[in-house]
C-alpha cells in the first residue's frame, strides 16, 4: 500500500466505554452524522494513521474462521459511502461486545478515505482516561464528535494506546494493515486476540515462521554477498543472530537496519532484503524453521579450521582483525581446556 | 532628399493604416522574446509599442528622410530589461533564433574610450515565421522591428536622461548636460561590479550547491502557492546537495526532475491536500521538500544522519516523512 497517497476525506467517532458487568451497549456514545472537519484535521487523522502504520504494521486478511462483523462492513462503507454511520454504529457495537473488562474505555474513529484514488476504510481506536469526554456537537439535529477537541486530547496525554487498521478492497474480500502503536503484535497475547482477531476478524496474511525464515535468510544472504569488510561481516552476523535470539517477538527489516547497520549500509539492505519478498512491515517472529541455524556462529578459516560457538561468546571472545599479513585474522581470547583427536 | 512638408499629411495617413501591423508585431515579438527567457531562467522585464503616428512624424521631420517608411526603424519597438550585463548576450542569442537580425549596434563599441553616453544593444530585426500568427503571415512577415535590450540600471539611465535631456522645454546649458550625461559613468561601473560579485559568488562552493533551489523554485511553484523562504533553504539544501553522488549542477536535470514527473500525480494530490492546512509543516512549501522527498525514497538514513539538526529541528524531518508516507 502506498500511503502517500492516503487522504482523509470523512470520519465519524463514536465512545464505546469499558465494559463491565453491569454496562449495557445502550452505554455507547453514538455519533450519527460524520465530524465536520478542516483541512488541518484531515491531515492530522491522516499523519497520525500513518505514523502508526510506518512504525510497525503487519499485512493482514480476513480470518474466516472468525465471526466478527466488521470485514463485511468495512466491504459495504467502501461499496457505499453513504453507509459510513449505520455501519460504523456497528463496528462500535461489535467492539463493545468483543472487549471484556480488561480493555479500557475507547473512541472508536472510522475514517473513509482515498488510497491509490480508490476508497478505503481506516479504523482506529484511541484508549481514554475513563473520565475523559470528548465534546459533542448538534448540527442540522444530528450529533457528532468535536474533532478539534479530540485532536487536543490526542495531542496531550488524555488518550493513550493508539491502534490503527486500513483495509481496502480485494475482490469480495478485504486486505489490510494492522498497527499498534505501543505494544506490538504478540500473536499470543491478548491484544492480539481482542484487536485483531475479535474486533477486525483478521489474522497475518503471511505464516509467521515461513516470514521470519525470509528474513533471516535474506539478510544472511546480504551480509555474505554485498558486505566486503571482513570486521564488519563478522559484527552483523553477529547481530543478526542476536535479534533472532533476542526475546523480542517482532522483527522488522527497518529496525533491523537501524539498530545494527552502519548507515551507508541501511538502504541497500533494504532494497536487497525487500527484492527476496521480505515485507517492510513488521514480522512476528517465529524461528520455528531456522531454530537450529541460529543456535551457532562459525568460523571458517582460509587454512580449513572451524570454530563454532554462540553468537554471545563469539562476541565476547573473538575478535576479527583486518589488518593481518594475508587479509583479516581472528584472534580468541580463551584459554585451553581440552585437546582432542579423531573426527 | 527630404520629404516636403506638404507631404507629411500623406505620410501620416499612410503610417496610420500601417500601424496597427506594427503594433500586432512587436506584441507577437515580445511575447516570443519573453517566453524564449523565461525558457532560458530568465525574468526579464518586457515592454512593447508601435510608434505613435505623431511620434513617427515628427521623427521624419526631424531626421530629413528621403524614405521614412523604409528608414525607421523603430516602427514597432520592442525593450527587453535584464539584470545582468552577460543576459544581454542571452537576449541577442534568443532573438537570432527567433528572427533574423538585420543590424545590431551595441552602443558602448560605437563610442571612443572617453566617450559616455547612451548604453545598450539595438537590434534591427524580422520576425521567422514560426513566432507570428498564421493568420497574419500575410501583413506582417516583412516587416521589421526594433528590440533594445538594457540592463537596468542602463534603463534607469535611459529614461531619466531622455526625460532631462530631450524633453526640457529650452536649450539646457553644457554643464547640465555634461552632469547628467556623465552619470552613465556610474551605470558602467554599477553593471561591471555586479558582473564581478555575480563571478565571485558563483565560484562559492556552497552558491553551487544553493543553484539547485532555483529549477526546484520552478517546480515547487506548480504545486503550492506559498512563498518559499529562501534563507531557510540556504540551512537544508547544502548538506542535503552533498548526500548524492552526482554534481550539484547535475543533480537537478539526472535526479529530481525525473523522480519529480514519476511522482508527479502523488505531489499534486499531497500539496493539494495540505492547500488550505493553516498547521502543516512549514517546510512542506519549501522547494526543498522536493529533494527531502526524493532522499525519504533513495536514503532515509544518510538523510536523517545529514539533516542540520542544530538549525532546524529533527521533528520537522520526521513530520515531512510522515506526510511523505511510505509504500508498505
Amino acid at each position: 500500500m502506498n500511503l502517500t497517497t492516503f487522504f482523509v476525506e470523512s470520519l465519524i467517532v463514536h465512545d464505546v466505554p469499558r465494559r463491565t458487568s453491569e454496562a449495557t451497549a445502550g452505554a455507547i456514545v453514538f455519533s450519527d452524522a460524520p465530524s465536520e472537519l478542516d483541512a488541518s484535521l484531515r491531515n492530522f487523522f491522516r499523519e497520525r494513521t500513518i505514523r502508526s502504520l510506518t512504525r510497525q504494521a503487519y499485512e493482514v486478511q480476513r480470518d474466516p474462521d472468525q465471526g466478527s462483523p466488521v470485514p463485511r462492513h468495512v466491504l459495504d462503507i467502501l461499496a457505499d459511502p453513504e453507509k459510513l454511520v449505520a455501519r460504523s454504529q456497528e463496528i462500535a457495537r461489535h467492539l463493545w461486545a468483543s472487549q471484556t473488562g480488561v480493555n479500557p474505555a475507547g473512541l472508536l474513529v472510522v475514517i473513509l478515505g482515498k488510497l491509490e484514488d480508490a476508497p478505503c476504510v481506516s479504523i482506529l481506536k484511541l484508549e481514554r482516561e475513563d473520565a475523559i469526554r470528548v465534546a459533542q456537537t448538534e448540527r442540522d439535529g444530528h450529533v457528532s464528535f468535536n474533532i478539534a477537541h479530540l485532536r487536543d486530547l490526542m495531542l496531550g496525554k488524555n488518550t493513550k494506546l493508539f491502534k490503527a487498521s486500513l483495509f481496502t478492497p480485494s475482490g469480495e474480500d478485504v486486505n489490510g494493515l494492522v498497527s499498534d502503536d505501543q505494544r506490538g503484535y504478540d500473536p499470543h497475547s491478548e491484544i492480539a486476540q481482542f484487536f485483531l482477531r475479535r474486533f477486525l476478524g483478521c489474522r497475518l496474511k503471511r505464516a509467521n515462521d515461513v516470514t521470519t525464515k525470509a528474513f533471516f535468510e535474506a539478510s544472511q544472504d546480504w551480509i555474505n554477498s554485498e558486505v566486503v569488510d571482513e570486521t564488519k561481516k563478522a559484527r552483523y552476523e553477529i547481530a543478526l543472530l542476536a535479534q533472532m535470539n533476542a526475546p523480542s517477538r517482532t522483527i522488522a527489516i527497518k529496525d533491523f537496519a537501524e539498530a545494527s547497520l552502519d548507515t551507508e549500509d541501511r538502504t541497500p539492505y533494504k532494497e536487497y532484503v525487500g527484492a527476496r519478498g521480505v515485507p517492510s512491515t513488521s514480522i512476528a517472529k517465529d524461528n520455528n524453521l531456522i531454530e537450529l541455524r541460529i543456535r551457532q556462529l562459525t568460523y571458517a578459516t582460509t587454512q580449513g579450521l572451524r570454530l563454532t560457538g554462540t553468537h554471545e561468546k563469539m562476541q565476547e571472545l573473538v575478535e576479527v582483525k583486518p589488518d593481518g599479513p594475508n587479509g583479516p585474522v581472528i584472534e580468541v581470547r580463551d584459554g585451553l581446556k581440552d585437546v582432542r583427536g579423531g573426527r | 532628399m527630404s520629404v516636403a512638408a506638404a507631404d507629411f499629411e500623406q505620410l501620416s495617413d499612410l503610417y496610420a493604416a500601417e500601424r496597427p501591423n506594427y503594433e500586432s508585431l512587436a506584441g507577437q515579438l515580445a511575447g516570443a522574446l519573453e517566453e524564449g527567457l523565461q525558457a532560458r531562467g530568465l525574468q526579464p522585464v518586457v515592454l512593447w509599442r508601435a510608434k505613435t503616428v505623431q511620434s513617427f512624424v515628427k521623427k521624419a521631420l526631424r531626421n530629413g528622410y528621403a524614405d521614412p517608411m523604409a528608414e525607421i526603424g523603430d516602427k514597432a519597438g520592442v525593450r527587453v530589461i535584464v539584470d545582468f550585463e552577460a543576459d544581454i548576450e542571452v537576449v541577442r542569442e534568443v532573438a537570432q533564433e527567433l528572427c533574423t537580425i538585420l543590424a545590431s549596434e551595441a552602443k558602448r563599441d560605437a563610442m571612443a574610450y572617453n566617450e559616455l553616453g547612451y548604453l545598450g544593444l539595438h537590434l534591427q530585426v524580422r520576425p521567422c515565421g514560426e513566432i507570428i500568427a498564421a493568420a497574419d503571415h500575410d501583413d506582417l512577415l516583412s516587416l521589421s522591428a526594433e528590440i533594445q535590450v538594457h540592463t537596468r540600471a542602463q534603463s534607469a539611465w535611459a529614461v531619466v536622461s531622455h526625460e532631462l535631456l530631450y524633453k526640457a522645454p529650452h536649450e539646457l546649458s553644457a554643464e547640465i548636460k555634461r552632469g547628467v550625461t556623465r552619470l552613465v559613468a556610474l551605470v558602467e561601473l554599477f553593471d561591471a561590479e555586479i558582473a564581478r560579485f555575480r563571478a565571485a559568488i558563483d565560484a562559492d562552493p556552497d552558491h553551487q550547491e544553493l543553484a539547485l533551489l532555483a529549477p526546484l523554485d520552478d517546480e515547487i511553484v506548480r504545486f503550492t502557492a506559498r512563498r518559499p523562504d529562501l534563507a531557510l533553504s540556504a540551512i537544508v539544501v547544502p548538506p542535503l546537495t552533498r548526500l548524492y553522488s552526482v554534481e550539484p549542477e547535475r543533480l537537478y536535470a539526472d535526479i529530481l526532475e525525473p523522480f519529480i514527473r514519476s511522482r508527479e500525480h502523488e505531489l499534486k494530490a499531497l500539496f493539494n491536500a495540505y492547500r488550505d492546512d493553516h498547521r502543516a509543516n512549514p517546510l512542506l512549501f519549501q522547494p526543498e521538500a522536493l529533494l527531502i522527498f526524493d532522499l525519504l525514497e533513495r536514503d532515509p538514513d544518510r538523510l536523517r544522519e545529514a539533516w542540520p539538526a542544530d538549525r532546524i529541528p529533527l521533528e520537522l524531518l520526521e513530520s515531512l516523512e510522515t506526510i511523505w508516507g511510505a509504500e508498505l
